[in-house]
Parts: C-alpha cells; sequence; structure tokens
C-alpha cells in the first residue's frame, strides 16, 4: 500500500515539475496542447501507477496470503512440535519419576524385607535359646530326680554315718560351733 | 558346774532329756514328803543306770537321804545342770539308730569337750548329710545340697 502512494505522490511531482518546465520555457503558446499532453501523460502515468499499484497490492495480497499460510504452517507446526516436545518431555519427567518412584520403592521394599528377615533371625534365636534353657532345665530336673531317687535308696547307714561325721567336721572348721558353751 | 553332767552321759537327746526332767521333777516332789525311804523312789523314778549314779552321787556329796532340804537342792542342781545344757538341732535323712545318735552325741564330747542335747528331725529329702540348726543359724551339709550345686 505505501508503495503504491509513493508512486502516485511521484508522478504528481514529476507532472508538477514538467509544468513548471514548461513554464520556465515561456512556451505559452502550446499551453492547451501541453496541458492535454501533460493531462494524458499524466493520466497515463496515474493508470500506469494505479496498474503497478494493483499489481502491488495483488502482489502484496498473495504475499500476506503466503505469509498468513506460512505464519500458520509454521504455528501450528510449532505448536505441534511444542506439542510433541511437551509430551515427550512429559514422558521422560514420568518415566524418570516413576524410575526413581520404582527405585525408591525397591529400596524401601528392600529394606523393609531386610528388617523384617532381622526381626524373624532375632525371634527364631531368642526363641532357640529359650527352648534350650527350657530343654536342659528339664533334663536337669529329670536327672536330678532320679539321682535323688537313686541316691536316697542305695545309701547304707553305715555311709549315712560317716557323711554324718564329715559334716559335722565341716561345720566344725567353718566354725559354726564357736559359739557353743 | 558341770558336777553332775556323768549323770547324762545316756541322755543324747533333747527328747530323753525331757524325759528325764519330768522324773527328776517328780523326784523333787517326793523330797516333799517325809515319810522316809528316798532310796526306793529313786529307783521307782529313775532309769537303773542313773538311780545307780544319783545313788553314787548322794553318797560321795555326804547328803544325808532322810534330809528332805538337801535332797531337794540336790535334785534341784541336776535339774538346772540339765536346763543348761545346749540343744543343738539337726536334720537327718535318715531315722537314725541308737549307734548314729551316740556318734553324733560323741562327736561333740569328743571335738568340742561339750555335752549337748540333739534334737533330731527326719527330712528324707536331704537324701544324706545333716543340716544344723543352731542359734537361729541353719547350716546346709546335706548330699541334696551338694547335688542341687551340680545341676
Amino acid at each position: 500500500m505505501i508503495t503504491v502512494v509513493n508512486l502516485i505522490i511521484l508522478a504528481v511531482n514529476i507532472v508538477v515539475l514538467y509544468l513548471l518546465y514548461q513554464k520556465h520555457q515561456g512556451a505559452e503558446q502550446n499551453k492547451s496542447k501541453i496541458i492535454n499532453e501533460a493531462h494524458s501523460k499524466a493520466k497515463s502515468i496515474i493508470a500506469g501507477a494505479v496498474e503497478e499499484a494493483t499489481r502491488e497490492l495483488t502482489k502484496a495480497q498473495y504475499m500476506e496470503q503466503d505469509l498468513k499460510e506460512v505464519l500458520t504452517g509454521g504455528l501450528k507446526a510449532a505448536a505441534q512440535k511444542a506439542e510433541v516436545d511437551l509430551t515427550d518431555r512429559s514422558k521422560k519427567l514420568l518415566e524418570e519419576i516413576s524410575k526413581e518412584q520404582l527405585s525408591s520403592f525397591k529400596r524401601l521394599v528392600s529394606q523393609q524385607q531386610q528388617a523384617s528377615r532381622d526381626l524373624a533371625d532375632q525371634v527364631i534365636e531368642q526363641y532357640k535359646k529359650e527352648r534350650i534353657a527350657q530343654i536342659d532345665s528339664q533334663i536337669n530336673d529329670f536327672v536330678h530326680r532320679i539321682a535323688l531317687q537313686v541316691l536316697g535308696k542305695s545309701i547304707s547307714q553305715q555311709h549315712h554315718q560317716r557323711l554324718i561325721m564329715e559334716a559335722l567336721d565341716q561345720a566344725r572348721k567353718e566354725g559354726i560351733f564357736d559359739t557353743i558353751k | 558346774m558341770r558336777y553332775y553332767q556323768f549323770l547324762f552321759d545316756s541322755i543324747y537327746t533333747k527328747q530323753q532329756a525331757s524325759h528325764l526332767a519330768d522324773q527328776l521333777q517328780r523326784l523333787e516332789e517326793e523330797t516333799y514328803r517325809v515319810d522316809g525311804n528316798f532310796k526306793k523312789k529313786i529307783t521307782s523314778l529313775l532309769p537303773y543306770e542313773t538311780t545307780m549314779n544319783v545313788i553314787d552321787l548322794l553318797v560321795k556329796k555326804g547328803i544325808d537321804m532322810k534330809e528332805s532340804r538337801q535332797l531337794q537342792q540336790f535334785v534341784q542342781e541336776i535339774k538346772a545342770e540339765l536346763n543348761n545344757l545346749p540343744t543343738i538341732s539337726i536334720y537327718l535323712a535318715i531315722d537314725p539308730t541308737e549307734e548314729v545318735v551316740k556318734a553324733i552325741s560323741r562327736w561333740f564330747t569328743d571335738n568340742l569337750s561339750l555335752k549337748v542335747l540333739l534334737s533330731i528331725t527326719v527330712s528324707p529329702t536331704l537324701i544324706g548329710g545333716i543340716q544344723i540348726l543352731y542359734k537361729g543359724l541353719i547350716r546346709d551339709y546335706s548330699l541334696r545340697k551338694t547335688l542341687d550345686g551340680q545341676f
């Protein structure tokens, strides 16, 4: 549009200069002719200018259209690209988050499993100790009872007397009878 | 003191001592009856061996058996000495024979130069050996304790 206006202004300037030039030459005689010619020329120039302007306008319209198409296409492509990029990045981000979370979850599960195993080991170990102690105690009691029964029946009077005398000797050594007067 | 201790040679246990104390009590009571023949009363109240020892002692001390007062003092002194004998409580796994009781009593006279009275309780769970209770202290020298230490 600017180009068309410039052309028109240029054409008008040319006509004015031409007229001034003719005036300056003092050719008054062909004033009418010159005016007509100038008019005709100006008309021709204006027509040419209009034609040129129209062409330029059309061209500009085409260019605008192209530009619109290019812009539309570009924007569309850019939007698509952005969408793809965003999707990829989101996917990647999600994958990373998932991987991290999965890894963290696995680690947590592993820790929990280890803790459970440790606890189970402790419980089993404690249980084993208690059971072994219990069995030991039962065996001891049993052997003890048997020993008492067997010994109680197998000691003779003489042996009893000897045991008593030995016990009295021991008591004397320990000073049990020191206070007897 | 211990002048009359030989009278207790055949006394080993608290039970025997208690029995003798009863006899002496009755004998003392008899001294208040002035109907003569104290010797006969002694013979009827005390065991033979003890009777012989008492009579022997009466003679040695020059006590007139017709003198109630002298006899009372004599009996009271015997009773007092009997009461002063220390008593040791012992727990045995078996019901001891007389031989065992004598042996224990002899151990005290031999080793401590002391006549003691034994208070014997039978406790078969001891298995063997002896538990001694004296002046509130109990000492366990039983076979059960030895075995308990093994288990």
